[in-house]
């Protein structure tokens, strides 16, 4: 009855809405297009040399990251996410959320802060050295600038995303099927093993995708520890060897590493729906752990939130007390209004673009806007450095035509009227953190039935106007999380920063980036303090809607 | 006249869900669009919203044409008022405001005084300041009512308005809004799948099925003379008895020959279909048929009786809540058949 797909659901005319949800989806994609457009560009003679003597290092050493990040994410994850979801043990409740607090630390932060403890002149060793009364060269130490350092560094902050995902998993699968189970004679291990591991695979799945599409991403940590990987790679060919093509082309072979990864999460998820529980969210009798047992759960809770929270942010403090009296000056306070600033801007561009992209779906809901939003939310998975070439080149090419044809036409040089601006910047984190944004707009959106549209229009308010009185107030909870999380997002993001910024432009992420490059990692402390206690709003923010959806909660919702 | 559909049409792609729609709303007049779901009903309301363009025909409010195909006059430019399945109050704002939604562009004390005097009218005047969520759904949807009215629409459509309420509300809502929508002089058009909610709120009714309008009528016309097959069927009980055109006025049945005008002419000894409605058959030792019980529904207020003939045909009949007749029994029957409705047989 009701009309079902292409219709225009606005009524009247279509107006504006569906050119600006296509044209804006269409700018968004861009920087993608550009970047695999290098795939089809014949390659010049610097690509050349690249394949022969550093690809196979990069693909290798992304690789190897790629697969020890992977098992180090479902090893610390798996287990944590299945003792808070269905055993009991002191400090349950409390673990439930402090298991999230990793994911406040940049991966380059938590490297920065034990490369500062565990390095040769760091508290440890000399510790040991004054200890035992060794020199330097007298012992074995593991050292930690490698790639197997560089893999338990992302493994520590990037574990929550399978932790969460897993949990989630766990708690939703049917009950009857674990009771089952229980009735069947299997004790924690083995339900464990034969039906909640099997049944929780594709969820697994979404969160390693996820712990590894933020290792491809990585820039901060590889680079600190010298391991080659692809940003590596394109940071060395952009600016060592200043060959924009050939970045421009391992640009897009590491895009190809991400789709793969999209494409195989992509796949898993829809298998899911047939494994999905039909149980709901009755309480589940959870697995008492009593005794040793149970300290031994906390124990391997604590670990992670120890080694991959409270420690470095304790070293962290220590530094920066030491350092923040001459560190906190004017220049500290003008890098964190540049940051706050800029988080800002970029976390309201952002949500703006989401309502145009999400309302315009909402209006003209069809392939067309649909595929629109899909390409525009793509940008999550796509690592900042691909972002950012992406974004410089097409950049260039404008501000240089333009240049040319104002000589041309008119004698004057317009110079750069786009690249190396804050302009350049903004749009590159829209492009990257979109996905945040529409998806919060378009899970709430989904929220309000149409009806809700059709009466204010049959009101008197014109499309824009239901958006502005209707949904907008509705919303305002979801979008207000949104701006948070994309802030957030924004000031924690190095790579992108590093390309696109103006010069002399500095941030507290580009400044913990510049100081730990110059071995002063005390001096480092005072902006990643800043940046890492940032982290933790959107930590809470998910906690709280962890608290939500525990089985047995008041407002499950 | 204040509505006019005059051929419509409304589909996607190769979907026609509306074809041919041909009505009109007499100032004042409610109309009421009948159907089981699925036959489009709620499409062409949808259409007369400005919510769905047409592919063909016209659609005129008070002589201005707002929708034909290319041109859809915007739903906010209409000056129409709507009432939704469920009502689609707005969460975030009172009663008060809800009311008060379609007159922001009113001065303040004209607007206070409009939803005061509404809310008089839908007998809510305590719930001002509630929030919908804490209103019962027969409350809401007096709310609904009443935003839809506030700014004088010069039409007011209700999608399936009762459908979302407890039944034992319905029939008694459907009166009370019926006598709202007169009292404030409002043409309206209503959309259902329920007859007695049509008939209880409507002057005029058109039975949709699969897109088309099947008959346009007030409720005696479509129980008494139903211009189809499917409108006999739709609109009340009965069945259709097999019988023999005899001459210009008599059909011969196996429940006897029954007299009296024939809606069109059939040549002698065409087969038709008779339609019998259960009280058009009067259970009477003096009737000239002899059946068997062979089923019997209590239903309250009366019984209604399945009854076999002898050579297979069976008949519906209701009969008061005293006649009681055991199953299996035999009684004597005739027919009281006032207009006779036939239809060819297949």
């Amino acid at each position: 009855m009701p009309s079902e797909g292409q219709s225009w659901r606005g009524g009247g005319r279509p107006g504006i809405w569906p050119l600006a949800t296509g044209a804006t989806a269409l700018l968004l994609a861009l920087p993608v297009l550009t970047i695999a457009s290098f795939l089809f560009t014949p390659a010049g003679e610097v690509w050349h040399h690249l394949a022969q003597t550093r690809l196979p290092d990069y693909i290798a050493g992304s690789l190897w990251l790629m697969l020890g990040v992977g098992v180090g994410t479902l090893a610390i994850g798996i287990p944590s996410a299945w003792l808070t979801a269905v055993c009991d043990f002191p400090g349950r409740r409390l673990f439930e959320w402090a298991l999230l607090l990793p994911l406040a630390f940049p991966a380059y932060i938590i490297a920065y802060t034990y490369t500062g403890l565990l390095d040769v002149s760091g508290p440890l060793q000399e510790t040991l050295r004054e200890l035992t009364g060794w020199s330097y060269g007298d012992y074995w130490f593991p050292p930690v600038r490698t790639l197997p350092g560089a893999v338990v560094m992302l493994s520590l902050v990037l574990y929550p995303y399978v932790y969460l995902l897993a949990r989630a998993a766990f708690l939703d699968q049917s009950v009857a099927v674990l009771e089952a189970g229980r009735t069947l004679g299997s004790g924690p291990w083995r339900g464990f093993f034969t039906i909640a591991l099997p049944l929780a695979r594709p969820a697994l799945a979404t969160g390693l995708s996820l712990a590894l599409m933020e290792t491809l991403a990585d820039y901060g940590t590889v680079q600190f520890f010298g391991v080659d990987t692809f940003t590596t790679g394109i940071f060395r060919t952009w600016y060592g060897l200043g060959d924009a093509p050939a970045a421009a082309q391992l640009a897009a072979v590491l895009l190809g590493f991400v789709f793969t990864l999209l494409l195989v999460e992509r796949w898993s998820r829809r298998r899911a729906r047939y494994f999905h529980g039909a149980g709901g969210h009755r309480h589940f009798p959870r697995y008492q752990l009593g005794g040793l047992r149970g300290w031994a759960a906390t124990g391997a809770c604590l670990i992670p939130v120890a080694f991959g929270f409270l420690l470095p942010l304790l070293l962290l403090l220590r530094w920066a007390l030491r350092t923040a009296p001459q560190g906190v000056d004017g220049e500290f306070l003008q890098l964190m209004a540049n940051s706050f600033g800029l988080a800002s801007v970029a976390a309201l561009i952002t949500l703006l673009l989401a309502l145009l992209l999400g309302y315009g779906r909402r209006l003209a809901p069809g392939p067309v806007t649909r595929s629109a939003v899909r390409i525009a939310g793509m940008g999550y998975a796509i690592p900042g450095t691909v972002i950012a070439i992406g974004v410089i080149i097409p950049f260039a090419a404008f501000d240089n035509a333009l240049d040319a044809w104002a000589r041309d036409h008119w004698g004057i040089a317009t110079g750069l009227l786009l690249s190396g601006t804050l302009g350049a910047v903004l749009f590159a984190y829209a492009v990257r953190f979109l996905s945040v944004s529409l998806q919060a707009v378009e899970a709430g959106l989904g929220r309000i039935r149409p009806a809700m549209d059709d009466a204010a229009r049959s009101l008197g308010l014109t499309p824009g106007g239901v958006l502005a009185h209707i949904h907008l107030p509705l919303l305002r909870g979801t979008l207000l999380t949104a701006l948070l999380i994309v802030f957030v997002d924004v000031l924690k993001e190095l790579p992108a920063t590093l390309i696109l910024r103006p010069f002399n432009f500095n941030t507290l992420a580009v400044r913990t980036y510049e100081l730990a490059s110059d071995e002063r990692l005390a001096d480092a402390a005072p902006a990643a303090i800043a940046i890492v206690l940032a982290g933790i709003i959107p930590v809470i923010l998910l906690s709280r809607t962890i608290a939500r959806s525990r089985p047995g909660a008041a407002d499950a919702a | 006249m204040l509505l006019e559909a005059q051929g419509v049409e409304i589909g996607y792609g190769a979907v026609t869900v509306v074809k041919g729609a041909q009505f009109t709303l007499a100032p004042g007049e409610i109309g009421c669009l009948l159907g089981p779901s699925g036959c489009g009903k709620t499409t062409l309301l949808r259409a007369v919203a400005g919510f769905e363009p047409l592919r063909a025909g016209r659609l005129r409010i008070a002589g201005e044409e707002v929708s034909r195909p290319g041109t859809t006059l915007a739903p906010e430019r209409r000056g129409v008022g709507m009432v939704f399945q469920e009502f689609a109050l707005f969460p975030h704002l009172s009663v008060a405001d809800n009311v008060g939604f379609g007159l922001r562009r009113r001065a303040a004390a004209e607007r206070r005084r409009r939803v005061t005097d509404l809310l008089e009218v839908v007998g809510l005047p305590h719930c001002a300041d509630a929030f919908p969520h804490q209103l019962s759904g027969g409350q809401q949807q007096r709310v609904a009512l009443a935003r839809a009215l506030a700014p004088c629409p010069r039409l007011l459509l209700l999608d399936e308005p009762f459908s979302s309420l407890d039944v034992a509300l319905r029939e008694g809502l459907a009166r009370e809004v019926r006598a709202i929508l007169k009292k404030e002089g409002m043409t309206a058009l209503l959309v259902t799948h329920d007859q007695q909610e049509a008939f209880a709120t409507a002057d005029s009714i058109g039975v949709m099925q699969a897109g088309c309008i099947e008959q346009w009528g007030d409720g005696p016309q479509l129980y008494h003379r139903p211009a189809s097959r499917f409108v006999a069927d739709f609109i009340g009980q009965g069945v259709l008895l097999p019988g023999t055109v005899l001459a210009e006025e008599a059909v011969e049945t196996a429940a006897g020959v029954v007299n009296g005008p024939l809606p069109a002419s059939y040549p002698p000894g065409t087969r038709v279909a008779l339609l019998v409605r259960p009280d058009e058959v009067i259970a009477d030792p003096q009737g000239g048929v002899s059946a068997q019980v062979e089923a019997c529904a209590f239903r309250g207020a009366d019984y209604l009786y399945t009854f076999r003939l002898a050579e297979g045909s069976k008949l519906l009949c209701t009969t008061s809540s005293y006649h009681h007749h055991p199953l299996g029994s035999t009684l004597k029957l005739r027919l009281n058949i006032r207009h006779l409705v036939v239809f060819p047989q297949d």
